[in-house]
C-alpha cells in the first residue's frame, strides 16, 4: 500500500504550514493597523514598538507550555483537553468565559474596523450598512470552512506582503532615525507596565489552539505557530517603528489612525500623490479573512460549550449577534476606551495563567494515575 | 461493456403496451437461426424495411458455396464502394470453392456474432451484416464511413508555434490524432455507451500507467450515471457530469487541440472524446488549466511567461477596469491626479446620467455587439463589429449620452477579454465583472474587495472530480509549479500530484 500511504493525501479539513502561518500572521499583525496602535501610542509614545516585543516575551512561556500540553494530546483541541483535565463543569465554565470574551472582542474589534473604514474612507456610507456588508463577507468566508480560510489566507499572503513592503519602503523617505529618541518614551516603568497590559495582542495564539486537530501534524502546528509569531512580532515592530519615525515623538500619540495616516502620507513621484486606496485594498483583504476566522472561532467555541457537533450551522446566528453587539457602542471612543479596555484588562489573566495551570493539573493527574 | 451503475438507466420503464415491448425485445434477443427465410424478416421488421429508405438489403447467391446470402447495411453510414468491391465482388466472382467466409472477403475487420441485438447495434454504427444460409452466425464487416469534414486548423485555441490541427466530429479520427502523439502500449481507450435510445458512444482515453485510479473511476461512474435517453455530444455530456452545474466557473476543460489533450494524458489526466464533438474533455481541470494556453510551453521560457503575464493582466483589466473607474470616480476621487480629475469631470459635464448607468449601458452594448458578432452569418460579421464599435461609440459620445472616458474603459475591457483564450473562463470573467461593477457602485473599493473575497472563498472549496480547484497553489501538492508562471522546461520534473498519478516524476527512461 505504498501508493495509499504516501501519495493519496487525507484532504478533509487539514491545513498545511503555509495556510496556518498566514492565518495567524493576519489575525495578529493587523493590530499594527487598527485602534490598538492608537491606545499603545497614547500610553507609551514612541516606545510602542518595544511594547510589542515586551508583551511577546511576557506571553511566550504560556504559549510554549500550551504547546507542550497540546503535544501530549495530539487529536484533541484546547477545550477538549480542558475537559479532560478539569471535568465537564469547570471546562464548561472556562469555555463559556472564553466564548464571552471572544464574542465581545469580535464585535468590539469588528465595529472598530467598521468605524475606521467610515472615518477614513467612506464618510458618507451609513455605519449599519457598511458593518452589515462587512460581516456578510466574513460570514460567507467562515461558512466555507477552516480549510478554505487557510487557503485564501495563503493565496493573498504574498501580495499583501509585497504591498506592505512597498508601504514601508515609501515611508522610509519621510523617516528620521533620530525620532526614535527618547528611547523609552514615557518611561521605562511605563513600557514595562504596558507590556504586561497588552499581552492580549497575542490572544489569538491561544484561541487558535482550538483548531489544533485541524492542522496536519504537531510539527506543522509548532513551526507554523512560532514561525508566524516571530514574523508577526517583526512586522508589527517595523510598522510601529515606521509610525514613530515618520510622525515623531509626542505627535504620534495624538494621531487616531496612524496606519491610514501613513498610507495617506506616501507618494510615488510627483504625479501619483494619493495611493491610500491601493493599500486599503490589501488591508481589506486581510481584515475580511481575519474576521472570518474570528467568526469561525466564536461559533466553534459556542458549539463546544453548548455541545453542538455541527457548529458551522450556528455561524449565521452568531454573526447576527456580533452585528447587534457591535452596534451597541455609540461611537469609537466608547467602543475602544471602555469596552475593549475592560476585555483586555480581564482576559489577559486567562491567557497568562490558564496554560501553566492546565499543565500542572495534567501533570498531577498523570503522577497520581502512575 | 456495461457497468452496474449504467444499468440504472433501465429503472424507469416507459408506458409502452406490454405486447409491443415483448415482441420488440424478443426479436432483438433472438439468436440467429441459420435459416435465411426466418432471419431476414426479423431484421427487416426491426428496421421497418420497405418504409425506411435508409436501410438496404442485398440478396445474392454465392455460387462457389451453393448457398444464398444476404447483406444488410445502412447506406448513409457505410462506404458503398467498399461493399461493392470487397464483399459482393469476391463472393460472386469467386473462382475457387469457398470454405469459410472470412477467407473469401477482403475486408480488414470481420467479427462473428450470434445474438441479433449485438449485430444490430454494430449495424447502427455503420457495419455491414452478412448472413449466409445454413450458417448460424452473422458476419459483422466494418464498412463504416459517415459524412464529416477533414482535419482543419483550430478555431478557438490558435497558437503561433504549435501544431495546426484540431479535433473533428469523428471520434475515431480524434483518437488517432491524440494517439499519434503518444506511441505507447499504455495508451488506453475505453468505450462506454450512454443514452438508452440513441446509444451514443463515449470514449475514455487515459494512460493506464499514469492516470489516477480515483479520477478514472469517478469519470466512469459519472458517465455511467447519466440518465438521459440521448446525449448527442460532449457539450451536453459535460453538463451531466460536471461537479456544480450552476457554478459560474467551469470545472471541465474543453480543448480542440489534440496536442493539448495528449499533454494532459501524459500528466495523468483522463480525456473524454465523443462522436459529433470537435473537441475533447479534460478531467480533472483546475483553474490554471483554463488560464494556460498551448503556446505557453511552445514558446521559449521568457516569451511564454510574457504571454502569461499579458493574459493575467488582461484578466485583471477585464474584471476590474470598469469597477475601478466607478469606485474611484465615486468614492476615492483623491486617488486621481488633479489634472486627470478635471479632464474626467470636463468630459462628463454634458452627460445627464450617473456614471454607473452610463457604464452599464456601454458594457451591455459591447456584450450585444459581441454576441451578435458570433451569431451573424460570417460574411457580415466584421461589418457588425465596425458599425457597432466605431459608429455607435462615436455617435453616443457626440450625442452626449456617454462620456469619451467610458468608451475608453469599455473598449479596453472588451479588447482585454479577447485575450482570455478559454471560452468558458471568458464567459465566467465577463459575467463576474458585472458583479464587481455593481458592488463598486454601492461600496467603492470595499465592495469590490468583498466580492473578490467571496469569489476567492468560493473557488477555494470548489472541487473538480475530487481535486481542489486551485491546486497545486492551495492546498499544496507536489507539482512542477506550473500555475501563474511556468518554470524552465528542464525543471518541470513532476506530474501534478493532485490527479493522484501513479508515477510522479517525469524522468526519462532512456533515450535511444
Amino acid at each position: 500500500m505504498k501508493i495509499g500511504g504516501s501519495l493519496v493525501k487525507v484532504e478533509k479539513d487539514l491545513i498545511g504550514i503555509k495556510e496556518f502561518f498566514s492565518v495567524i500572521v493576519f489575525m495578529i499583525s493587523t493590530k499594527a493597523t487598527d485602534m490598538t496602535t492608537t491606545k499603545l501610542f497614547e500610553d507609551t509614545f514612541n516606545a510602542a514598538w518595544m511594547v510589542i516585543i515586551g508583551s511577546f516575551v511576557i506571553i511566550l512561556p504560556s504559549i510554549i507550555v500550551l504547546n507542550l500540553v497540546l503535544k501530549k494530546h495530539q487529536t484533541k483541541n484546547l477545550l477538549e483537553i480542558l475537559q479532560l483535565a478539569m471535568g465537564r463543569q469547570v471546562a464548561f465554565g472556562i469555555g463559556f468565559i472564553l466564548f464571552l470574551f471572544l464574542l465581545v472582542n469580535t464585535s468590539v474589534e469588528s465595529r472598530s474596523y467598521a468605524d475606521q473604514l467610515i472615518t477614513m474612507n467612506f464618510p458618507k456610507t451609513p455605519l449599519f450598512i457598511l458593518y452589515f456588508a462587512f460581516l456578510l463577507f466574513c460570514l460567507w468566508g467562515a461558512k466555507k470552512g477552516w480549510e478554505s480560510l487557510g487557503s485564501v489566507a495563503w493565496m493573498i499572503f504574498p501580495y499583501v506582503t509585497i504591498a506592505l513592503g512597498i508601504l514601508v519602503f515609501l515611508l522610509a523617505k519621510d523617516a528620521y532615525l533620530n525620532r526614535i529618541f527618547p528611547l523609552f518614551g514615557s518611561g521605562k516603568w511605563e513600557v514595562a507596565k504596558a507590556s504586561f497590559n497588552y499581552v492580549t495582542i497575542y490572544a489569538e495564539a491561544f484561541y487558535i489552539a482550538m483548531l489544533y486537530p485541524f492542522v496536519k501534524d504537531h510539527k506543522t502546528y509548532t513551526r507554523g505557530l512560532f514561525g508566524s509569531l516571530g514574523y508577526t512580532v517583526l512586522m508589527m515592530m517595523i510598522l510601529y517603528l515606521c509610525y514613530t519615525l515618520v510622525f515623531d515623538y509626542r505627535s504620534v500619540g495624538k494621531i487616531t489612525y496612524p496606519f491610514n495616516e501613513a498610507t495617506r502620507l506616501v507618494t510615488i513621484g510627483r504625479v501619483i500623490t494619493n495611493i491610500e486606496t491601493f493599500f486599503l485594498t490589501f488591508w481589506l483583504l486581510v481584515i475580511i479573512v481575519k474576521f472570518a476566522v474570528y467568526l469561525y472561532l466564536v461559533s466553534m467555541l459556542f458549539g463546544f460549550v453548548f455541545n453542538i457537533k455541527e457548529f458551522e450551522h450556528t455561524l449565521i446566528p452568531i454573526t447576527i449577534l456580533v452585528l447587534l453587539l457591535g452596534m451597541i457602542p455609540t461611537n469609537q471612543i466608547d467602543n475602544i476606551f471602555i469596552f475593549k479596555e475592560k476585555i483586555m484588562m480581564f482576559s489577559k489573566y486567562i491567557f497568562l495563567l490558564l496554560p501553566p495551570f492546565l499543565w500542572l493539573i495534567l501533570k498531577v493527574k498523570a503522577v497520581r494515575n502512575g | 461493456m456495461r457497468r452496474p451503475l449504467f444499468k440504472k438507466i433501465k429503472t424507469n420503464q416507459l408506458e409502452i403496451s406490454e405486447e409491443l415491448l415483448q415482441s420488440d425485445e424478443s426479436v432483438k434477443n433472438d439468436y440467429i437461426s441459420g435459416n435465411l427465410l426466418l432471419d431476414i424478416p426479423k431484421i427487416k421488421e426491426l428496421y421497418s424495411y420497405p418504409k425506411n429508405i435508409d436501410f438496404k438489403v442485398r440478396e445474392f447467391t454465392i455460387h462457389m458455396m451453393g448457398r444464398k446470402a444476404v447483406l444488410f447495411f445502412i447506406p448513409s453510414m457505410t462506404e458503398t464502394k467498399l461493399i461493392d468491391e470487397e464483399i459482393i465482388k469476391p463472393l460472386i466472382l469467386a473462382a475457387k470453392e469457398i470454405i469459410d467466409i472470412p477467407s473469401a472477403i477482403s475486408i480488414s475487420s470481420i467479427k462473428e456474432e450470434k445474438l441479433i441485438s449485438a449485430a444490430v447495434s454494430e449495424l447502427n454504427t455503420g457495419a455491414t451484416l452478412l448472413l449466409v444460409d445454413g450458417l448460424n452466425v452473422i458476419y459483422v464487416l466494418n464498412t463504416s464511413s459517415s459524412a464529416g469534414r477533414s482535419v482543419e486548423k483550430p478555431q478557438n485555441e490558435t497558437t503561433l508555434l504549435g501544431p495546426k490541427e484540431s479535433f473533428v466530429e469523428r471520434a475515431d479520427q480524434n483518437i488517432s490524432l491524440i494517439r499519434k502523439k503518444i506511441r505507447s502500449e499504455d495508451f488506453t481507450v475505453e468505450k462506454m455507451i450512454i443514452g438508452g435510445r440513441s446509444k451514443n458512444e463515449v470514449y475514455i482515453i487515459y494512460n493506464k500507467e499514469l492516470a489516477g485510479e480515483k479520477v478514472l473511476a469517478e469519470v466512469k461512474s459519472r458517465i455511467g450515471a447519466v440518465q438521459k435517453d440521448a446525449v448527442q455530444n460532449l457539450g451536453l455530456l459535460i453538463q451531466h457530469i460536471e461537479d456544480r452545474s450552476t457554478s459560474l466557473f467551469p470545472t471541465i476543460l474543453q480543448t480542440e487541440r489534440p496536442d493539448r489533450a495528449a499533454s494532459f494524458i501524459e500528466d495523468g489526466h483522463v480525456i473524454v472524446v465523443m462522436n459529433n464533438s470537435p473537441f475533447a474533455l479534460v478531467t480533472p481541470a483546475t483553474f490554471w488549466s483554463f488560464y494556460h494556453s498551448a503556446d505557453d510551453h511552445y514558446l521559449r521560457f521568457i516569451y511564454g511567461n510574457f504571454t502569461r503575464l499579458l493574459r493575467m493582466t488582461a484578466m485583471f483589466i477585464t474584471l476590474f477596469t470598469p469597477s475601478i473607474y466607478i469606485a474611484i470616480t465615486n468614492y476615492h476621487i483623491e486617488m486621481l491626479p488633479a489634472d486627470l480629475l478635471l479632464a474626467i469631470a470636463g468630459a462628463r459635464e454634458m452627460v445627464p446620467f450617473p456614471a454607473i448607468l452610463e457604464l452599464l449601458m456601454m458594457e451591455m452594448a459591447f456584450e450585444l455587439i459581441r454576441e451578435a458578432g458570433i451569431r451573424v452569418p460570417t460574411p457580415i460579421g466584421p461589418t457588425i463589429g465596425i458599425v457597432g464599435a466605431l459608429i455607435l461609440g462615436q455617435a453616443a459620445v457626440e450625442a452626449n449620452v456617454v462620456s469619451p472616458i467610458v468608451v475608453i474603459v469599455v473598449a479596453l475591457t472588451g479588447l482585454s477579454s479577447f485575450a482570455i483564450s478559454d471560452v468558458n473562463l471568458n464567459y465566467a470573467i465577463r459575467i463576474a465583472r458585472f458583479g464587481f461593477l455593481l458592488s463598486a457602485s454601492l461600496f467603492g473599493i470595499f465592495g469590490m474587495v468583498g466580492i473578490f473575497m467571496i469569489g476567492l472563498f468560493y473557488l477555494s472549496v470548489v472541487k473538480t472530480f475530487g481535486v481542489p480547484y486551485l491546486a497545486p497553489l492551495t492546498p499544496k501538492y507536489k507539482s512542477s509549479k506550473d500555475t501563474l508562471f511556468r518554470r524552465v522546461l528542464k525543471n518541470e520534473k513532476f506530474r501534478p500530484a493532485f490527479v493522484k498519478t501513479k508515477d510522479l516524476t517525469k524522468e526519462p527512461v532512456q533515450n535511444e
